[in-house]
């Protein structure tokens, strides 16, 4: 025997409900009292608990959906349907996630939810989605909504290129020290430069700094985030007070963040409260770049892909790796010759191999 | 378990961790539900943040930039409602109830019931606020604190927001849709008043309404079981797919 369970009245004024979760899949057991459902109404959350044991064998309606109530939802059933009728069933009712802002939208303009294709989580359906998929209609061109971490981004360099007069200067550093160092102690080439900068930005205030209407706010702390690419998405993680951390307590802790990114568990405190910015695109193949100051800070360093060059050192001919490093600055903040100094300390002690 | 005579009173005033203190929300609610926890009232305070509904996008509601430019967490509730904003000059409320002698209440009655407990602490400083419904208390037709609330099988959590010094020009800005609502005031433009004070005006005054009929004690951290699901649920509330990907 089936049973329905529809939108409940759980309060004498309502009269429609918006199903928020529906706890159980198509097939999935369910005993008595188990919550089964999440329904919101405009004024506060439900559990709906399930009235009777059984299977989910429909889902009438999805996720996000705005129901009066006694509108069915799912259908419960005492004996589990074959696995072919569950399949007939799972794509007949395939569900359709979507957020209410999207259902909203597309219900007034009699769009079919079916015929977009959702960027949320698990394909869910958003609101952009839906004003792309109209904005599409009208056009023909493609239009793709953005994640919300690559919609944070956009909105960090917009500003940073709005708001921020900055220059960028570049200088060649000579590697083969780090690059030795790298093999003996198997340290990530990003760590070296975290551990640098943390070092150097105590005498350089101003690039560990955040400029507010006409004032510059000097961190006490020294947080470097680093970029770092998970598919499409660029998360920058942040190494906390790196200058009162050893190379390999940076190294490690860069790769528990990188750990944490591809298998999307950062944390939102993983990224904040970043002071100094750095972000490599050696990997890449790229020489030198004018990395963007990633606000609120005042400076990024860039680092570029290796290069060997030729040295003449006294008559002695010598093929060195090299690389550029470019530090953007807010040009409000400090001049071209303090971010040579800034960058030239960096050359030193990378050069030199002053990694403890 | 837990009994349901007892009420508890929860305020740890140096918790300020928005991620942390909402997960407790849920802790305690999930905890009651369970038997495991007695009805509690509990104040908390959050240091600068804009929380979301469960249900809406951030990016709907909630000027991130803002927030990102002003060091402003941005974090999700567990109930539905509108996006708010939080510093230490505002005072969330929360009462953690057994289910089973409300089931015949409506909703407005929940918020109307509960909140009354709000009102009457603070007419003993000579502010009379008014119940509005659905869900808000105001003061001369201002907003001065909105509700929301969650529903399990045996548990039922109502809470609220209550201005009391808070940054209402930061609070315009990061609720984007504030335009919708009433406007908002804080207590402390009526009487002298800072949050401290609210809070023990409350505390004591909640301690006097229901030691009548519960037995009452005061605790300023959470019990084994909610620290047990607190632990779990912290990380989920800090999380970027909680908080964004909805």
């Amino acid at each position: 025997m089936a049973n329905i369970i529809a939108m409940p009245r759980v309060d004498p004024a309502m009269e429609k409900g918006t199903v928020l979760k529906i706890l159980k899949k198509i097939g999935e057991k369910v005993s008595k009292n188990e919550p089964i459902l999440k329904v919101m109404t405009e004024k506060a959350t439900f559990e709906v608990n399930s009235p009777y044991e059984g299977y989910v064998v429909k889902i009438f309606h999805n996720e996000g959906e705005e129901l009066n109530v006694g509108e069915p939802i799912l259908e419960i059933s005492e004996s589990p349907v074959a696995s072919q009728e569950i399949g007939v069933v799972k794509e007949e009712e395939k569900e359709i996630l979507a957020t209410p802002a999207a259902r909203r939208l597309a219900r007034e303009h009699g769009i079919d939810l079916s015929k977009i294709k959702g960027t949320g989580p698990q394909g869910r359906i958003t609101q952009e989605d839906v004003l792309q998929y109209i904005s599409q209609s009208k056009s023909d061109t493609t239009e793709l909504a953005l994640s919300p971490i690559r919609k944070i981004i956009a909105q960090r360099v917009e500003k940073s290129h709005r708001e921020i007069p900055q220059l960028t200067v570049n200088v060649n550093v000579v590697v083969d020290k780090l690059l030795r160092h790298r093999s003996e102690h198997g340290i990530s080439f990003d760590s070296y430069f975290i551990y640098c900068v943390s070092r150097v930005l105590k005498d350089f205030p101003a690039f560990n700094s955040e400029y507010k209407d006409g004032v510059l706010i000097k961190k006490k702390d020294i947080n470097v985030a680093f970029a770092f690419a998970v598919g499409e998405e660029l998360y920058m993680p942040v190494i906390r007070n790196a200058d009162m951390k050893s190379l390999e307590e940076i190294d490690r802790e860069h790769h528990d963040l990188m750990e944490k990114a591809k298998n999307s568990k950062l944390e939102l405190k993983d990224l904040q409260d970043y002071t100094f910015s750095i972000t490599n695109l050696g990997p890449y193949n790229v020489i030198h770049f004018n990395p963007l100051i990633y606000p609120p800070n005042t400076a990024i360093l860039g680092i570029g892909s290796i290069e060997y060059k030729f040295f003449n050192e006294g008559n002695t001919f010598s093929i060195k790796p090299t690389i550029v490093l470019s530090l953007s600055f807010d040009h409000r903040v400090a001049d071209g010759m303090q971010a040579a100094l800034f960058l030239n300390k960096i050359k030193d002690m990378i050069e030199n191999g002053k990694f403890e | 378990m837990e009994s349901s005579s007892e009420l508890r009173i929860l305020y740890e005033k140096n918790e300020k961790d928005v991620f942390r203190n909402l997960a407790l929300e849920e802790a305690i609610l999930l905890s009651l539900n369970e038997g495991n926890s007695s009805n509690t009232f509990r104040l908390w305070l959050n240091d600068s943040s804009a929380i979301a509904p469960f249900h809406e996008s951030i990016f709907d509601l909630i000027d991130v930039e803002f927030c990102l430019d002003e060091g402003i967490n941005i974090a999700r509730r567990i109930t539905g409602g509108g996006a708010i904003y939080n510093d230490c000059g505002n005072l969330n409320w929360s009462f953690f109830f057994n289910r089973k002698p409300f089931e015949k209440y409506s909703l407005k009655d929940l918020y109307s019931y509960f909140s009354s407990f709000i009102i009457k602490s603070l007419t003993q400083v000579g502010i009379d606020l008014n119940f509005h419904e659905p869900n808000w208390l105001g003061y001369e037709g201002k907003k001065v604190s909105g509700m929301a609330g969650y529903l399990k099988n045996n548990a039922i959590l109502i809470h609220g927001t209550l201005l009391i010094s808070a940054d209402l020009t930061k609070l315009e800005r990061v609720c984007k849709q504030h335009y919708k609502y009433p406007p908002v005031l804080n207590l402390s433009s009526i009487k002298p008043l800072d949050t401290e004070k609210v809070a023990n005006i409350i505390l004591g005054s909640i301690e006097e309404t229901f030691q009548s009929s519960f037995k009452i004690h005061f605790d300023t951290s959470p019990n084994e079981r909610e620290e047990q699901l607190l632990s779990g649920l912290k990380e989920k509330y800090s999380s970027i797919a909680w908080v964004f990907e909805k």
